[in-house]
């Protein structure tokens, strides 16, 4: 049903099955909704089209003995779309922080995103940190290393990635995928909200293996 | 003037007589219909090539038997279709109906176009149907052995080739989606584009007859106007319920947005989009580029990329969209640039002068939506999400439990319909009878038509068993909103009594809420943040509830 893309197929009837809820943010036309097509369908279109709201997709990856389905929410970027991620990032398990790596700005929003997901997410959230647009390293104006070291010291995962060239897209959704616990327990919804909820509804849960 | 077919309006007194006319409203704009600006037109869908030459030498996968089958069902379905509807139209003797072949032999024959000319008849279908068989019809070359084939005998279906030009309908937009055009493998998205061209097809099939009458019901009510302009009616009203046709549509909505700016136009006087223009230049040419200004720039290509009129820099469309939201954010500093109004404009852009789509955007964000819908915080379109889910728990329990049950919140779909008056993967068609309602009537019709959205599709929505499933259904349920008749229908019929006042009321208290609780997630935020603040301005309540506000006959 959701398979649509290049990823691969579930393994066998034996195998688990793990759901996890994973929301994309970060400054607008970092390439969020790229990478996601990318992930989802292998495609890449040079001009897509700008996310109003959000878009919802889904896909599944196989990590052994489990497969894990993504429930992925790819959010719009402007600024005065952020009223509405609290509607998103809410009981996320996973999300992938996007910016782009010939924008220094889209560096400094993306920090602003990992700590508002510190403070306002499920607890145990893993957060991974996409520099974006890596073919376009001769317009660099984020070093690797300046973005590494703050991934490191904020304990999340971090890579580089290109959307067009597809470098990187499968890899840190897998990272995403091997971090995230994958026990009855630790999958559970933290869905103990803190902070203003905004749009008075709990997220339906994921994360508890089936 | 009420259809006999579709009726649109009968219901009108259970409205609560909310609707009061506000006829005989003087015009100070002649309601010249100029098309000279406008980029559509009714014309042969014009042809592209647009893969890269790699890509043209692949050669796509055998299709599965399944898809094959699939595909065979789907083109004999669309051939037969358009069999009955040539026979159909010859019939008519007002319509004059043409039916020709290129070929010189006049004879079908592969990569031959058939234009169907019905000069009096505006039916929404022809070009869909020529291009269906053209897609039917169309091999890699068209052998000589093909050639002279009549439609059923031509090339085997099952050696159909997924197409690589683009073919575009008479609004610019392609027939097929970029997913089945780019992935030559990917059969699922293609199989989607036949199923979805085949349910068009079939709806407009069946319509045929109803919009044939009421294409000669606008013909009659703009004869017997004459030069004069269009007055707000009741049975105006009802006729635009019923569809505005393609060519009367510029002229329809060049008199709603005159009517909804026109108080404006006094008080900025009749230059003012030049004047406007004049300091976008100023800004342009400023070496400092503005936040506001780059996101504009940023996402003009990114508004609709696959319509022709905006795909790429030197598009038509692409300077007098950017002029546009330029000039409104000069207009309007308080909203600046809203993601979202990008597509609005430009939808107004297919239609409109680009002086009037500017005005239309004005009417628009100011008169038609309530403040603050597009503001920073976007307060009042999250207020309208949650009167949406109170309307919809009033007409539809049984899918709002269901909902419930599953914890899934509609506003994640829905908010971008509201934000975009439904340009969001929703069929043209159907998302352009919405704006020529809610151009008229004002926002009450995007929550009419959202809850019939949901309505139309409430047992498949009940029947899933899952929040994910629940999900995967939302995402695309705009999709299936083909059949725009029997919408309208259950939008304007079905779903009454559907009172402003109660709109109005619940607008109100969700507004004082969603207030409580931004100033406390900005209070919050600002505790923080030392860096970055979050601005959240909140527009002062609205004044007393006015009827003829937000809907006016």
């Amino acid at each position: 049903m959701a398979n649509q893309g290049g990823a691969q197929r579930p393994n066998g009837p034996q195998s688990k099955i793990c759901q996890f809820k994973l929301v994309l943010l970060g400054e607008s036309a970092v390439g969020k909704s790229s990478l996601v097509l990318r992930f989802v369908k292998g495609q890449f279109h040079e001009y897509q089209e700008s996310t109003i709201g959000a878009a919802f997709l889904t896909q599944t990856v196989c990590l052994d003995d489990t497969t894990v389905k993504f429930e992925i929410w790819d959010t719009a970027g402007q600024e005065r779309y952020h009223s509405l991620a609290p509607m998103y990032y809410r009981g996320a398990q996973a999300a992938i922080v996007v910016y782009d790596i010939t924008n220094q700005d889209t560096f400094g929003r993306a920090k602003t995103w990992v700590r508002e997901l510190q403070r306002q997410a499920s607890p145990n959230i893993v957060i991974a940190l996409a520099g974006n647009k890596a073919d376009l390293a001769n317009k660099r104006m984020v070093e690797y290393e300046e973005a590494q070291a703050y991934a490191e010291e904020n304990s999340l995962l971090f890579m580089e990635t290109s959307a067009k060239t597809a470098m990187n897209v499968n890899d840190i959704f897998l990272a995403i995928a091997k971090k995230l616990p994958k026990n009855e327990q630790a999958g559970q919804q933290q869905s103990r909200q803190r902070g203003v909820d905004l749009s008075q509804e709990n997220q339906p849960s994921g994360g508890c293996c089936k | 003037m009420g259809d006999p077919n579709v009726n649109l309006g009968e219901e009108e007194g259970a409205e609560e007589g909310e609707e009061e006319e506000e006829e005989d409203e003087e015009q100070s704009k002649k309601p010249e219909m100029n098309n000279n600006h406008s980029m559509s037109g009714k014309e042969a869908p014009s042809v592209r090539n647009e893969l890269p030459s790699h890509s043209q030498s692949r050669r796509h996968s055998m299709p599965s038997f399944g898809f094959s089958l699939l595909k065979k069902v789907l083109f004999t379905e669309i051939a037969l279709k358009s069999e009955t509807m040539c026979r159909f139209v010859s019939q008519l003797d007002e319509a004059d109906v043409i039916i020709r072949a290129k070929a010189p032999e006049r004879r079908l024959r592969p990569k031959s176009l058939l234009y169907y000319q019905a000069p009096n008849f505006g039916g929404p279908s022809d070009d869909v149907v020529c291009q269906l068989l053209e897609d039917a019809m169309n091999t890699d070359s068209g052998t000589a052995a093909e050639r002279g084939s009549p439609i059923r005998h031509s090339s085997p279906i099952t050696e159909y080739k997924l197409k690589k030009d683009v073919v575009y309908d008479q609004y610019g937009f392609p027939y097929l989606s970029k997913s089945s055009r780019i992935d030559e493998d990917d059969l699922e998205a293609h199989a989607d584009d036949l199923l979805r061209k085949s349910n068009e097809l079939n709806s407009h099939a069946k319509d045929l007859e109803k919009d044939i009458s009421a294409h000669v019901k606008w013909e009659n009510y703009l004869v017997s106007l004459g030069n004069r302009p269009l007055q707000q009616s009741a049975d105006l009203k009802l006729m635009i319920r019923t569809g505005v046709p393609m060519e009367y549509r510029s002229r329809v909505w060049k008199a709603c947005i005159d009517w909804r700016s026109s108080n404006l136009r006094l008080c900025c006087g009749d230059q003012h989009y030049n004047a406007l223009l004049e300091q976008v230049e100023i800004i342009q040419s400023s070496p400092v580029v503005t936040p506001l200004s780059r996101q504009i720039e940023v996402d003009l290509l990114r508004t609709l990329p696959d319509n022709k009129h905006y795909e790429s820099c030197t598009s038509a469309g692409i300077p007098k969209l950017r002029r546009i939201l330029l000039a409104y954010s000069v207009h309007n500093p308080d909203v600046g640039y809203c993601q979202g109004l990008n597509r609005v404009a430009a939808i107004a852009l297919l239609f409109l002068s680009e002086e009037d789509a500017f005005w239309s955007l004005v009417s628009i964000v100011e008169s038609l939506m309530p403040r603050g819908y597009y503001a920073q915080s976007l307060i009042a379109a999250h207020a309208d999400q949650r009167v949406l889910k109170d309307i919809v728990a009033d007409k539809l329990p049984r899918l709002t439990a269901h909902l419930e049950q599953h914890r899934v919140d509609l506003s994640l779909f829905t908010f971008n319909w509201f934000m975009t008056i439904f340009v969001d993967n929703i069929p043209v068609e159907t998302f352009l009878r919405i704006w020529d309602t809610f151009l008229y009537e004002g926002s009450k019709v995007l929550f009419r038509y959202a809850v019939a959205f949901l309505k139309y599709r409430e047992e498949d929505l009940l029947s899933k068993t899952s929040d994910l499933q629940l999900h995967e259904y939302l995402r695309s349920i705009g999709d299936t909103m083909t059949d725009v008749n029997r919408i309208a229908q259950i939008a304007f019929n079905e779903l009454n009594p559907f009172p402003m006042r109660t709109i109005h009321s619940r607008r109100q208290s969700h507004l004082l809420k969603i207030q409580a609780e931004m100033h406390r997630l900005d209070e919050m935020r600002q505790q923080f943040e030392s860096t970055n603040s979050f601005h959240c301005e909140i527009p002062p309540p609205e004044t007393e509830y006015d009827a003829s506000d937000d809907e006016q006959i």
